[in-house]
């Protein structure tokens, strides 16, 4: 089992107190797709941040490979669990032309870099040299979108959280998308935690689906379980 | 009557790219249309366009007429009244076109004050109405929230009541169900079926949604017009392979796309040498495809499409 969660809960406190995530067992192998289906504010985004190590739970355990994950991640497993979110805009350095941005990850993780390396890279997903001199606002959501993922996939993670990748997208780039990570998986048995409003694409793309309502996680079609 | 007649939109500084290419479309009165397409296809620049809303750098040439007025012409007094007036305009991203201080209430009545001289007192009364009218529920608590207190879809919603305070007779609306859940999106769908006698412009990327609200679709790809017609033949029989391709992308239809896998380049966006724009991610392309292919008359619909031209 590649990450397995543990009675996780996570409650904000405002105005009043909201149990965002109540007590989820949530399982996901290597190269497996795995779906979170729900609507707006039912505690998806929220456990997909813990488990990209971005929120801290109020209780229970995430574990990988079986060892429990203590906040904040270090080393390796914060190459290895990655997250990819809805927003494409929101990862980049708004002042930053996009190849400064794409040469990130190579300068962090010490990855062996040439400029036609980026080229082949980017390529990969769709993208052209000329898109490399653009800053982000003058790209599209689609565009945005494959560099986000080109970024990620280059540091070769071994989990990625999909926070409604292609909610903002046009139906068409929304497929080669989801081509490209079917691809991408088969390639290097990577696994996919896919947060989703959306049934039509969790039941194209998923292996398991976890309906989830009120921070309540299931799984509620025999199919999937 | 709305009428864009051979619309072309060009941003000073992009050389030849033109962001909106001779866009002919007719709106009756009444009537229900959707324009789909991809990011930067030019659909919400067309709507921009004919509100003159677009940047100083933006050249807009053709015509925008309402009733035989064109409105890329009339004074800034008129175009003034036009705007809320008989035109109203719902931004992209809801939230973000609301003033984060100041209560939803006044901001819905706001339209009533500037165009039809109401006291704020009697705003407000209007606004309580027609949150009610847009299924926001609860409504006189809502009309007393800013804007932070509303969900996603809440907040898309008023901006629906709020285009429609003053009584417009069209309504535009840009992508008004992006990034809402399955929940929210019907919601939507809703406030717009109360429209009765408006006539609505909206854009789009969810061509199930489109095809739900609107009674014709334009279908835009590279700032191009390629397929007019009814959206129960567009959604059933589409003609031009890029509708054919959007259709088989759906989720519901199992996310199959078999075109080139890649974003636009700039040569693809003009055509190259001026030829069919589509035909380097088209599965029928042939040599007459380095030719420019006219927006012809098929049947009861228009398509950008060798295919079509040589079959009649």
């Amino acid at each position: 089992m590649l990450l397995k969660t543990e009675s996780l809960c996570k409650t904000y406190h405002q105005s009043r107190t909201v149990k965002a995530v109540d007590m989820a067992e949530v399982m996901l192998d290597a190269g497996e797709t795995v779906g979170l289906f729900g609507d707006s504010g039912s505690g998806k985004t929220t456990l997909g941040m813990m488990v990209a190590g971005l929120l801290s739970p109020t209780s229970g355990q995430i574990c990988f490979e079986g060892q429990p994950l203590r906040m904040p991640y270090r080393g390796q497993i914060r190459r290895r669990i990655q997250i990819l979110f809805q927003h494409p805009e929101t990862s980049f350095n708004p002042e930053l032309i996009l190849l400064r941005s794409m040469t990130e990850p190579y300068r962090i993780y010490d990855l062996p870099y040439s400029y036609e390396i980026l080229l082949e890279n980017i390529s990969r997903f769709g993208l052209h040299e000329e898109h490399l001199y653009r800053q982000p606002s003058q790209l599209s959501g689609g565009e945005l979108q494959r560099a986000a993922l080109a970024r990620i996939l280059t540091i070769q993670p071994d989990l990625v959280v999909l926070d409604e990748p292609t909610s903002m997208l046009d139906v068409i780039t929304q497929a080669q998308i989801m081509q490209m990570l079917r691809d991408y998986q088969q390639q290097h048995h990577t696994a996919y935690l896919l947060i989703s409003h959306s049934k039509a694409i969790c039941e194209a793309v998923c292996t398991r689906i976890y309906h989830v309502e009120n921070g309540r996680f299931t799984l509620p079609d025999p199919r999937w379980a | 009557m709305l009428e864009f007649k051979n619309v072309s939109v060009r941003f000073r500084g992009t050389g030849s790219l033109l962001a909106v290419d001779d866009v002919t479309l007719s709106l009756p009165k009444g009537s229900r249309t959707a324009i789909i397409g991809e990011t930067g296809s030019g659909k919400s620049v067309l709507l921009l366009a004919a509100l003159r809303l677009l940047p100083e750098g933006a050249v807009v040439s053709g015509s925008v007429c309402l009733d035989g007025e064109d409105l890329l012409h009339v004074g800034k007094k008129r175009l003034q009244h036009i705007r809320g007036g008989v035109i109203s305009y719902i931004p992209q991203g809801g939230g973000a076109s609301m003033n984060p201080l100041l209560k939803i209430g006044f901001q819905v009545g706001e339209p009533l004050i500037v165009h039809r001289q109401k006291t704020k007192k009697e705003a407000m009364a209007e606004s309580v109405r027609l949150l009610r009218r847009f299924n926001l529920h609860d409504e006189d608590r809502v009309a007393h929230d800013y804007p932070h207190a509303l969900s996603g879809g809440m907040r898309q919603r008023v901006m629906i009541a709020m285009g429609m305070a003053a009584g417009p007779s069209i309504l535009f609306a840009d992508e008004p169900t992006k990034g809402l859940d399955q929940r929210r999106i019907e919601l939507v769908e809703e406030s717009l079926q109360q429209l009765k006698n408006e006539t609505l412009l909206c854009v789009t990327h969810d061509m199930g949604f489109a095809g739900r609200i609107s009674d014709a679709i334009c279908v835009m790809y590279a700032a191009q017009q390629v397929e007019l017609g009814t959206s129960k033949e567009i959604l059933e029989d589409p003609l031009h392979p890029y509708t054919q391709d959007m259709l088989a992308a759906m989720p519901e239809n199992g996310m199959v796309y078999h075109g080139k896998v890649g974003a636009l380049s700039h040569a693809e966006y003009i055509g190259g040498e001026g030829g069919c724009r589509y035909r380097d991610r088209c599965l029928y392309c042939s040599g007459k495809c380095q030719e420019k292919p006219p927006f012809a008359v098929v049947g009861n619909r228009k398509v950008r499409c060798w295919r079509y031209v040589a079959e009649n």
